[in-house]
């Protein structure tokens, strides 16, 4: 017999969803506070701190073991989200998502492991701040789906626009993981900043690109326009406490290390880029849902009648 | 005692065969290979191979004998279920007295043999181990759900056996594998449980999933027991027992079985559990590898 989800379950199934995305928040932060004091090798040992589950918690190791701590708490809500999709989840592909995010989470903590072990090699730890961002999202993915929006009943809209929401929704989420990976790329001295500026600028181009097309074709579709509206605003907010973060970098360098000003702003600055994420990822989602491909010989015969009257 | 007899139609079979089943081949190869694993985990510097030996023998007398008087108590209810009404004892290939004095005489000498060659304390563990699953699981059976319980305390001792003819003491790394082997024990034999719940009905054993049709209980527990060894399978790693190839690859293994648990617990079909009992056969055996490998590398 197959379990069927009543609707205090999913409520329930949804809250705990949401309640595992902002621990995982609260994780990325515990993570970029670790980098910016520092403190990567303030313990030697993995998965022991000092041969001990909690060891003093004085000066970097504060940092690290907090990480770790909050890491273990993470994936134990994993577990648990995985384990109660199996049980009450109806869609399998969804149940398929939960036990990859656990599988994701378990590769991020190998990862954080080997960095410690092998003493912050740069690969490592970027593929360690690139994992912790995708099992962000996919995390964020499954708050959607098990939420009420995503579940009910919504009416198909057809998307005769080029090129299409969904392929710039996606274009959105691409360039902000890119951009993300060439933020930890800069932070820990594989790339300068350069390459983080340019894509910078490629992710604000296609968020005003996405939400204006989106207030074009879709005026009246409210959960579009507000998650397109959220993503705006997050991207310039971003954008500013990027500027901030390099300033508080360059204007402390002759000061004692961490200064608490480039500590604060970068770590904002990288908890805001996960909730950047997090909105495109929303964005693409809505899309997904709301909006019924067009095929081209359609289009084709959309423009020619548009064409035909406008003459 | 009179057993119902079922076999005036059977192929008689030879006696030294028949003898041979009343030890339960299989279970008691897996107590040998958890009392290895907990002599290899337990043995300090060079392993002594001789006494090792003789731990190993001691242990499956033991577990023989316990079986052939396992055999000997439950040849009534044996007889009434389809899974075992081919035993020795249910079919008349052998005498109930023959499998009493047969299991007697293992597990006397076997405990005996352990104390002689491998300490007090492994031969004590094993007589109590005997005692306790025949004195109490065994007749608790028919009367409550909570034999499976009851039965764990002396179903997880084997690593301890082991341990403590290593070691001639029990310390932290041998309650850590006792843990684990205890947590085991409920998904794999309610697992079991659950597939042959209607043999069990028909015998009157009072297994959880004979009482609870729905299976909610049941699976709660197996799942419960599942989740429960995540954190209590890296117990061997966090006392120094085993090093990180263990942690992560237990991990995994762990989170395999929360996967099978879990799974099964979504159908409750017997298909679902056949697949998770042999799931927790690889799940310990890949733990206590992995284990010995990392105490190898070490």
């Amino acid at each position: 017999m197959r379990p069927r989800m009543n609707t205090v379950h999913q409520r329930a199934l949804h809250r705990y969803a949401v309640l595992t995305a902002c621990a995982t928040l609260v994780l990325l932060a515990a993570g970029a506070l670790v980098t910016s004091n520092d403190a990567g090798l303030a313990v030697p040992d993995w998965p022991l701190s000092y041969g001990s589950l909690w060891p003093p918690l004085v000066g970097g190791i504060l940092y690290e073991h907090g990480h770790r701590l909050v890491a273990g708490f993470v994936g134990l809500l994993t577990i648990g989200l995985a384990v109660w999709l199996q049980l009450r989840e109806p869609r399998a592909w969804v149940r398929r998502l939960g036990w990859a995010a656990l599988g994701a989470v378990v590769a991020q903590g190998l990862l954080g492991g080997i960095t410690v072990l092998f003493y912050l090699p740069p690969a490592v730890s970027i593929a360690h701040a690139t994992l912790a961002q995708m099992f962000f999202a996919s995390v964020v993915s499954l708050s959607v789906f098990t939420g009420r929006w995503w579940q009910a009943e919504q009416q198909q809209l057809a998307d005769h626009g080029s090129p299409s929401l969904l392929t710039l929704s996606r274009l959105v989420l691409a360039a902000i993981l890119a951009q993300l990976v060439l933020g930890a790329a800069y932070r820990h001295n594989v790339l300068g900043i350069v390459g983080h500026l340019v894509g910078a600028g490629v992710v604000v181009a296609l968020a005003v690109y996405i939400a204006r097309a989106i207030r074009n074709r879709f005026p009246q579709v409210a959960a579009l326009r507000r998650a397109a509206r959220v993503l705006l605003a997050l991207v310039g907010l971003q954008v500013l406490l990027g500027g901030g973060a390099y300033w508080a970098i360059w204007g402390t360098q002759s000061a004692p290390q961490p200064m608490p000003a480039m500590v604060y702003l970068t770590v904002a600055h990288l908890a805001l880029g996960a909730l950047t994420l997090a909105a495109a990822v929303v964005v693409a989602l809505r899309a997904q849902r709301l909006l019924r491909p067009v095929a081209a010989e359609q289009l084709a015969g959309v423009a020619r009648f548009e064409q035909g009257a406008a003459r | 005692m009179s057993v119902p007899r079922l076999v005036a139609v059977l192929p008689a079979r030879p006696r030294l065969w028949s003898y041979l089943e009343l030890t339960k081949p299989d279970v008691s190869f897996l107590v040998v290979l958890t009392t290895l694993a907990g002599y290899y985990l337990g043995a300090r510097g060079r392993l002594d191979l001789v006494g090792l030996a003789h731990a190993l023998f001691g242990t499956l007398l033991v577990a023989a004998g316990t079986a052939a008087l396992n055999h000997y108590l439950e040849r009534a209810s044996d007889a009434r279920m389809r899974r075992t009404a081919q035993r020795p004892l249910p079919v008349g290939a052998l005498e109930p007295v023959e499998a009493l004095a047969f299991g007697l005489v293992l597990s006397v000498v076997g405990a005996v043999w352990l104390a002689a060659f491998c300490g007090a304390l492994s031969g004590g563990i094993a007589a109590l181990t005997c005692a306790s699953y025949l004195g109490l699981y065994t007749p608790l059976k028919t009367r409550t759900t909570l034999a499976t319980l009851v039965g764990a305390f002396p179903g997880a001792a084997p690593p301890l056996i082991g341990w403590a003819a290593a070691r001639g003491q029990l310390d932290a790394g041998a309650w850590a594998l006792y843990a684990i082997l205890f947590c085991w024990q409920f998904p794999h034999l309610l697992a079991i449980a659950w597939m042959y719940r209607e043999d069990y009905a028909r015998a009157g054993i009072r297994m959880l999933p004979v009482v609870d049709r729905s299976g909610r209980a049941t699976f709660r527990q197996v799942l419960g027991c599942a989740l429960v060894l995540v954190p209590l399978g890296a117990l061997p790693a966090w006392l120094g027992l085993a090093g990180n190839v263990y942690l992560v690859g237990g991990l995994a293994a762990n989170l395999a079985l929360v996967y099978f648990a879990a799974a099964a617990a979504r159908v409750k079909s017997n298909a679902r559990a056949r697949t998770l009992m042999h799931a927790t056969v690889v799940h310990i055996a890949v733990l206590y590898a992995l284990m010995m490998l990392d105490k190898l590398r070490q």
